[in-house]
């Protein structure tokens, strides 16, 4: 099995770069397609941020927009194709987050989650991802773990963490740098492993 | 800050979890300079880094409604560009008025007795504008095949543009034709004065041993339920010469009918008359001009 860098799973970067640049061109059919791959990607994380299907919906569809209307922009020197990605999602999920102006309504809605909408190839690969970078969280302290959730899924700062949770400042400082530093070397293995197959 | 200071902070930066004015700071600083020590594959790093807490959750299929959603989304931005467009007979009618102007440009240029390579340049020029007016419609044409539901609107455009440029295809026949006759011997131009109130002027080329007139009119002012009518003048005579069109866009040319001129002609007139005109002038006299003879 081939492992390439988490953002291109089944697919080279050249292509998912490729891929984009149509995009940014004005295809549609291209657009189509990095939807069909990368979709439910992006709708994991508006919905793990929000917690709601409907809203996590609308906001995958803004970003899918917003993918279109700035696919030219895109620069590879700053991240594979889906990270950006991503990071658009997780960007307006955070935006409409806060927009609903309480965190009081954060309400899981764990049964509306569909199945997993991908190809068998990908569901391998991403299932391999998804092992190892659970298998890196799980050995993550739960207040490292915990930290990171918060900022990236709740787009909280490192002030707004040591608030929430009563811990200095300072600690909340060293988690973040910690827990980062463990995520980075689970990216710097799988890359090595994508890199040597 | 400096990249040193920068890389330490871009895995907090990555993960979105520094404070405002740290993560402004990291802003500015990938903004300031174009050289950096390593400060972009450090962002990168802590992107993609980040980027895996996202892996680690099931994916989750949208439901089928978001793309159709999307591309509705998408349908709409193409249409809504499409009627921002600016339409481009629109700069063909400027085209058309400089086409106009170039004409007029070339008739007086012949009137001063300058005649021969600035008449040519002028005729060249209206050439070439026509060469453009064939461009806008084309590319009127081809906008219409791109998008079907505009096609009726972008068709419509297309026909106004034809008979545009047919209108400037006959004024340009008409120029040549004007410069043809001024170079021909026997032919005069009759200055037609504008009479007190009036502020239009014109002209005739006349050559009366072949025949042939044009008038050329500027500065008609439209009158509501009035024409304007051109008269050749024989002795007592008052022959109708037909209405004169206006032309918003520059001055009226067009040639006189040949047999109202084989009898020949002492005086050539313009009056307005009630819209439709009429067999003898009844209205008031707006330019006039005496041929010379001999």
């Amino acid at each position: 099995m081939r492992l390439l860098s988490p953002g291109t799973v089944g697919e080279s970067a050249s292509d998912e770069l490729s891929l984009l640049r149509r995009v940014a061109r004005g295809e549609a059919d291209c657009l189509r397609l990095v939807y069909e791959r990368h979709g439910s990607r992006l709708m994991a994380v508006a919905l793990r941020v929000l917690k709601n299907r409907a809203e996590a919906e609308e906001v995958v569809q803004e970003a899918f927009l917003e993918v279109w209307r700035r696919a030219g922009e895109y620069d590879p020197l700053r991240g594979t194709p889906l990270a950006w990605m991503l990071t658009i999602c997780r960007t307006r999920s955070i935006d409409r987050l806060r927009s609903r102006g309480s965190q009081a309504r954060l309400v899981t809605q764990a049964d509306e989650i569909a199945p997993l909408g991908q190809s068998p190839l990908d569901a391998v690969d991403s299932r391999e991802v998804q092992s190892r970078v659970g298998t890196a969280m799980a050995g993550l302290p739960t207040e490292q773990r915990r930290v990171l959730e918060l900022a990236y899924f709740e787009g909280l700062s490192q002030s707004e963490i040591a608030e929430r949770t009563g811990d200095a400042l300072g600690t909340v400082k060293t988690r973040v740098r910690l827990g980062m530093e463990k995520l980075s070397a689970v990216l710097a293995e799988l890359w090595g492993e994508g890199h040597r197959s | 800050m400096t990249c040193l200071e920068f890389k330490e902070l871009a895995p907090s930066f990555g993960l979105g979890a520094l404070d405002e004015e740290a993560a402004i700071a990291c802003q500015d600083h990938l903004g300031s300079q174009s050289v950096h020590d390593g400060c972009e594959a450090a962002l990168k790093q802590a992107d993609s880094a980040a980027a895996l807490l996202s892996a680690e959750l099931p994916a989750v299929a949208p439901g089928e409604a978001v793309w159709d959603r999307i591309e509705g989304d998408l349908r709409r931005q193409a249409s809504v560009a499409l009627r921002q467009a600016p339409p481009p007979p629109r700069w063909w009618r400027a085209t058309g008025a400089v086409a106009a102007a170039a004409s007029v440009a070339a008739v007086a240029l012949l009137w001063g007795h300058n005649r021969s390579l600035e008449v040519q340049t002028a005729v060249a020029r209206a050439q070439a504008n026509q060469v453009s007016i064939a461009t806008a419609e084309a590319t009127a044409e081809a906008a219409a095949n791109r998008e079907q539901v505009l096609a009726r609107a972008v068709g419509a455009q297309a026909d106004a543009c034809r008979r545009d440029l047919q209108s400037a295809r006959d004024q340009v026949a008409a120029q040549r034709r004007a410069l043809a006759l001024l170079g021909e011997p026997n032919t005069q131009v009759v200055a037609l004065a504008p009479q007190p109130g009036q502020t239009s002027s014109g002209s005739v080329i006349f050559n009366s041993k072949g025949h042939q007139a044009m008038v050329m009119a500027t500065a008609l002012l439209a009158s509501p339920g009035h024409d304007y009518e051109l008269w050749v003048i024989r002795g007592k005579e008052k022959l109708a010469a037909g209405l004169i069109k206006l032309d918003p866009s520059g001055p009226t040319l067009a040639a006189i009918d040949e047999r109202l001129l084989r009898g020949g002609v002492d005086v050539f007139a313009i009056t307005l008359e009630p819209a439709g005109g009429g067999p003898v002038p009844r209205g008031s006299l707006v330019l006039v001009g005496a041929v010379k003879k001999g």
